[in-house]
């Protein structure tokens, strides 16, 4: 049994200017110890999911359907009490901006420590132990002084690892990261990276939602592409960045600026994300998409066995068997200096 | 196969300019010496510094701990019999009748002269104090006690207890605030808890309304996300995160209604509406003297007059400090701005 499995997740804004379908029949399931990784433009639901999976929408925002697992036991229909355990105790959070993710009237190590009380029997004293451990065990030098100082007095990189250690209080199984990195420069993105791999090392399953191709390729095991609030392709990490099956992964793929590159200009997937209270019919893609054609419009792809070897799903028609598609997906990614077969 | 499949793709690879493995392997650094510097320092302590460096608002708490001290000081104080403070300070029992002849113009023996009744006016100013400052205080403790909570509560659930939370006080605010306090005092009468639960009766919806506000814009900070994402409950979070992130404004207006609410005390008291008649409260003292202005014995009036307007002043300064010290934009924060000293 999967740690996570999200089911036919459906989660809809109600606003003045319509329903907003934010995530549409969304499925995909995480094993113990994995990292996933979610990516896709803003907007695509990324976020959204992640704080659904810990039923923490405020309104507008409400789920409509669908279901999800975590170790077997429906979130969804959780009583507050459970609710409150899974919160933390099963599943941690990061958030994007760590700045803001803090009480700025609170120390560090008593906003630590607030987490630690709630998730075990440790009080006082014991849980001020207990979140200096957790600033240490995130990389925090000097972590006892450290826990007296408030928010302000820590720089970004610093905020965010103690982000990372209220998560991990509660000792969770799965750790998801919402674009942990963002605020971040890359030097201290790597570092923080680090840490995660570091703690995924600990059988800690990671669901990273980011935007970042580059974060995803080096730190996930595999790759979940969210497009318009549906799940577009899900592959192992290696053969989505290899052989991307769907057109719009391979949009973003070109779109990745490289060292050396003798373009003029950055390639881009034309068009935005559509607006979601009034989605497009057929594949929400096909307006943007080079490849499509008169059945696009009319068909919901949904996702289907790429054909590849292994685990390699995208939602196009490309991929579905009695679908009145003509025209090859005719890209493919050119790897320098290394032959593959 | 390397683990970052874009590893292989790049076209410019730097050689030599030391390991990929040792940069990504350094151990995490102390951030910048600003942050190391920096006392631990929380927000009460940063906020009377600030206030200490603001003379008139220094100024105006010094003359209210002098006058709250001779209030105290005036006469003794006897608990259940026993003498718990034994100074005293006014010359004469405030409410002995013929110590001297009426309407003596201040002297040696009389400062402030006396009143129509011969009652010394100095000792009924200095004792007076005990009822304007303690009306003051305790009416706008209440107010803070009733308002703020409910204010909390409306904005943090919302719905139906908003609704009617806020109704209610939007009802209140519809009437004159002195209008409605002397409609209190003419239905249940005169005494000074009926006083004080009229002056909170008429002064806890401005609490309420400003608390109301503030918890809603901080109710949208990530911090309190992050609260639920650990799993506190929603009154943990209420309490702990929300509120004391919401006060500020709630403190100034409390210190200027401090004010307010004496000076509303002395109108109600000089309408005959205050205390009984004859108690040594300044307002009841104006009124009981308001005949004598023409006669020429201005000092029955004229001094505690002036006891009013030095109290308010001394607030209305104390609060404006304490605005000023409590206003995060006033004087930008040392710890995030170049210029700091």
């Amino acid at each position: 049994m999967a740690l996570l499995e999200v089911e036919n997740l459906d989660v809809r804004f109600y606003t003045e200017g319509g329903v907003v379908q934010a995530v549409d029949g969304l499925s995909y399931s995480l094993e113990r110890g994995e990292r996933l990784g979610v990516v896709g433009e803003s907007g695509a639901g990324k976020t959204v999911t992640a704080l659904a999976l810990l039923d923490l929408l405020d309104d507008p925002g409400r789920i409509e359907g669908g279901s999800i697992r975590f170790d077997g036991e429906e979130v969804l229909d959780a009583p507050p009490e459970r609710l409150r355990h899974l919160r933390g105790g099963e599943i941690g959070m990061v958030f994007q901006d760590p700045e803001t993710a803090l009480n700025p009237v609170y120390t560090v190590g008593e906003q630590v420590a607030e987490a630690v009380r709630v998730h075990t029997d440790r009080v006082g004293e014991a849980a001020h132990d207990r979140a200096v451990a957790l600033l240490e065990r995130v990389g925090i030098p000097d972590p006892a002084s450290r826990a007296t100082q408030y928010p302000h007095e820590f720089s970004g990189g610093m905020a965010q690892r103690v982000v990372v250690a209220m998560a991990l209080a509660g000792d969770p199984a799965l750790l998801i990261a919402d674009e942990p990195t963002t605020g971040l420069d890359v030097t201290i993105e790597a570092q923080l990276l680090d840490l995660l791999d570091d703690l995924a090392a600990d059988d800690l399953a990671v669901q990273l939602v980011s935007h970042d191709l580059g974060v995803v390729a080096g730190f996930c095991d595999r790759v979940l592409v969210m497009y318009a609030g549906q799940a577009i392709e899900r592959a192992p990490v290696d053969d989505l960045f290899y052989e991307p099956k769907h057109p719009y992964t391979a949009g973003l793929l070109s779109a990745i600026p490289r060292l050396g590159d003798d373009r003029d200009r950055l390639a881009t997937v034309p068009g935005t994300t559509p607006d979601l209270a009034s989605p497009p019919p057929g594949c929400r893609f096909h307006p943007r998409c080079p490849y499509a054609e008169a059945a696009c419009t009319k068909r919901d792809p949904p996702l289907a066995d790429s054909g590849d070897t292994g685990d390699h799903q995208a939602a196009c028609l490309a991929y579905v068997d009695d679908a009145d598609f003509d025209g090859p997906l005719d890209f493919y990614v050119e790897v320098d200096g290394e032959e593959r077969p | 196969m390397p683990r970052n499949p874009l590893d292989g793709r790049g076209r410019l690879r730097v050689r030599g300019f030391g390991s990929d493995e040792a940069a990504a392997d350094a151990p995490a650094t102390p951030d910048s010496e600003a942050d190391a510097d920096a006392p631990p320092t929380d927000r009460v302590r940063r906020g009377w510094a600030r206030f200490r460096r603001d003379r008139a608002a220094v100024a105006g708490l010094a003359i209210i701990a002098l006058m709250a001290l001779l209030a105290v000081f005036a006469r003794p104080i006897e608990v259940g019999g026993v003498v718990v403070q034994p100074v005293a300070l006014a010359p004469y029992d405030p409410g002995a009748s013929g110590v001297a002849p009426a309407y003596l113009p201040p002297s040696f023996a009389h400062p402030f002269g006396t009143d129509w009744a011969g009652r010394d006016v100095f000792s009924r100013v200095l004792y007076g104090g005990r009822y304007s400052l303690s009306i003051g205080v305790i009416a706008v403790g209440i107010a803070l006690l009733v308002g703020v909570p409910l204010g909390a509560v409306a904005g943090y659930v919302g719905g139906w207890v908003d609704e009617t939370i806020m109704r209610l006080v939007d009802v209140l605010y519809a009437f004159p605030f002195l209008v409605l306090a002397i409609a209190l005092v003419a239905v249940f009468g005169q005494g000074f808890w009926k006083l004080v639960g009229a002056l909170v009766a008429v002064g806890w919806i401005s609490y309420a309304r400003l608390v109301r506000g503030e918890v809603l814009s901080v109710s949208e900070r990530d911090y309190v996300l992050a609260a639920r994402a650990v799993g506190a409950s929603d009154g943990h979070i209420l309490r702990r995160h929300v509120v004391p992130n919401a006060i500020a404004p709630v403190i100034v207006q409390a210190t200027l209604n401090v004010g307010t609410v004496v000076l509303s005390a002395a109108a109600l008291g000089f309408l005959g509406l205050g205390l009984e008649p004859g108690t040594a409260e300044w307002g009841s003292m104006l009124s009981a003297g308001r005949d004598t202005l023409v006669g020429g014995e201005w000092w029955v009036t004229v001094f505690p007059g002036l006891a009013i307007f030095l109290f308010v002043l001394s607030i209305n300064l104390v609060g404006d400090g304490v605005r000023d010290a409590l206003d995060p934009d006033a004087d930008t924060d040392r710890f995030r701005t170049r210029e700091a000293r």
